[in-house]
């Protein structure tokens, strides 16, 4: 329906979820990718084939798949896996020809993840632009950088300690992660949970706060980076109060979105 | 099949329904099978005594210790159906002896519910899988990691025994492995709703073991299993926790006798 109204302007990413939500809601974390295939193979049908049909899955059954209207864009509107570096995630998006994402991850090691998928995406004759990988970005706009620091880093700091504070054995819950993927964690953390700190959260997350150029050249230079033009924005983080979040937005949009424009020669999509 | 000799016990690796598995033997004689619970890392050298005048079994469940993954199995009865695969792979094909320890508990009563003229006598150590709401089944994925051990064990010097060895990256990943093969039989619900129902069919002999400090299935349950099965005797022991045979020799005694005396 979104993409009908929109005339064809619907994206959808698709996360797997983070550990977290598998203790509160009834699904079992150690077949949660299986069945989010089944999921995604489902919503494939749906907006793809003309209806009724039907579908006998292991986890879902139905008996009449027939939704109206279908998407406005054909084949299907485009569609984002969003994951956390997992190989089999990336394996994934990439034979589905799918475009793909990562939040929360250090960006080193994002931007590795990104190779990997291109590659994958190449080899099964997908075709990769600037839209296939979507970055993340927190930024905070201020007519000055300390004022921009002073306004906004406390709430970024909220978000992240407090609303995604959580331990390691919360966060993976028995078969959320691949043993081969907790192998690699447990060799950069041994087993402990480490502390949120500013300058650790800026490994992994793209966080900017300053003026309007700053933060454009700072965009720029990440989509330059993981040779992106589609950057998904957090205005308003944590327990920031309406004037800020009202501020930040306003000004990104009149001052940041111009300049990057003219950075970027007008390939930048903001969703 | 490559054997190897280890504290008693020979391993060698079996193949049953297109999975590999570890199998330990010790002794000689007529054929115990012990299905172990949730966990293999405290080993199984305290059932070597059941070993002294026959020959036990020790098979390792898919997803855990050195055995392989079969990404087939999603429910208790799966293992059941993989032992049936498994004995008879390893030439068991007549009624034998079956013990089962917790998980392994579950397994067992399953088996001898849908496989029962292959079981002589039937020995459940504080099993898992039945209802019972008064008493429930701790949720083992609600522990956290580091107070599991504690609460399987009564006795602080039997976990001193335990905590003698580091902790290591690799013990870490081998346990949430274990936990995520436990996950995807048990994340749901740790009973069977049916079970009672069910185990209505079992006609063996059956020895009910509990441990009357265990503080992950309470020994409470014990008198719920016999009022279900036809033919059961219940023991109890009372300074033993959820790893009944680790803490009690009494209990491996009393499992030795069980399984001497005439069926």
């Amino acid at each position: 329906m979104l993409d009908v109204m929109s005339g064809g302007r619907l994206e959808c990413a698709f996360p797997l979820g983070t550990g977290m939500e598998y203790w509160v809601n009834p699904v079992n974390p150690s077949y949660a990718r299986e069945r989010f295939r089944e999921a995604m193979d489902i919503l494939m049908q749906a907006w793809t084939q003309p209806g009724p049909t039907r579908y006998d899955g292991r986890f879902y059954q139905y008996k009449v798949l027939n939704p109206f209207p279908l998407p406005y864009q054909k084949p299907h509107p485009r569609i984002y896996i969003v994951g956390t570096g997992t190989e089999d995630t990336i394996q994934y998006a990439a034979e589905k020809g799918f475009g793909y994402s990562q939040v929360f991850t250090p960006i080193a090691q994002q931007l590795k993840a990104f190779a990997k998928y291109r590659d994958t995406m190449t080899r099964h004759g997908h075709h990769v632009d600037s839209e296939s990988i979507i970055i993340s970005v927190m930024p905070y706009v201020a007519e000055t950088e300390e004022k921009a620091i002073s306004e906004g880093r406390e709430h970024i700091l909220f978000y992240f300690k407090n609303l995604l504070r959580t331990t390691a054995a919360i966060n993976s819950p028995p078969g959320y992660m691949p043993v081969a993927r907790l192998r690699k964690r447990l060799e950069m953390t041994n087993g402990q949970d480490p502390e949120v700190t500013w300058e650790a959260l800026n490994t992994i997350y793209r966080t900017v706060l300053g003026t309007p150029d700053h933060v454009a050249e700072r965009i720029a230079f990440w989509c330059e980076e993981a040779q992106s033009s589609k950057v998904v924005l957090h205005l308003h983080v944590g327990d920031m109060p309406h004037w800020k979040a009202v501020k930040n937005i306003t000004l990104f949009a009149e001052e940041v979105i111009p300049r990057l424009r003219r950075i970027r020669s007008g390939c930048l999509g903001v969703a | 099949m490559p054997a190897s000799v280890m504290s008693g016990f020979v391993t060698r690796d079996v193949t049953a329904s297109g999975v590999r598995v570890q199998v330990m033997e010790a002794g000689h004689g007529d054929p115990i099978v012990y299905l172990h619970g949730a966990g293999t890392l405290s080993g199984f050298d305290h059932l070597l005594p059941l070993a002294r005048s026959r020959r036990l079994f020790v098979p390792i469940h898919p997803g855990f210790g050195a055995s392989d993954d079969d990404p087939q199995i999603d429910s208790v009865l799966d293992y059941a159906v993989h032992y049936a695969a498994l004995l008879k792979q390893l030439g068991l094909v007549g009624p034998i002896d079956l013990i089962g320890h917790s998980l392994g508990g579950w397994i067992a009563s399953l088996f001898a519910v849908f496989y029962g003229h292959r079981v002589r006598r039937l020995a459940l150590a504080c099993p898992a899988g039945l209802r019972v709401p008064e008493h429930p089944t701790t949720d083992l994925f609600m522990i956290p990691p580091d107070m599991l051990l504690s609460r399987l064990i009564s006795n602080p010097e039997t976990l001193k025994r335990f905590t003698a060895v580091a902790v290591t990256n690799e013990m870490r990943i081998a346990r949430y492995r274990e936990t995520t093969s436990l996950a995807r039989v048990m994340w749901d619900r740790n009973y069977e709703p049916k079970l009672g129902r069910w185990l209505e069919a079992v006609t063996t002999r059956t020895l009910v073991m509990w441990g009357e400090q265990d503080r992950v299935i309470p020994a409470q349950q014990a008198k719920h299993w016999a009022r279900h099965l036809a033919k059961a005797q219940i023991e109890t022991f009372p300074d033993a926790g959820h790893l009944l045979f680790s803490e009690a020799p009494s209990a491996v005694e009393c499992l030795r006798a069980f399984l001497t005396a005439s069926a």
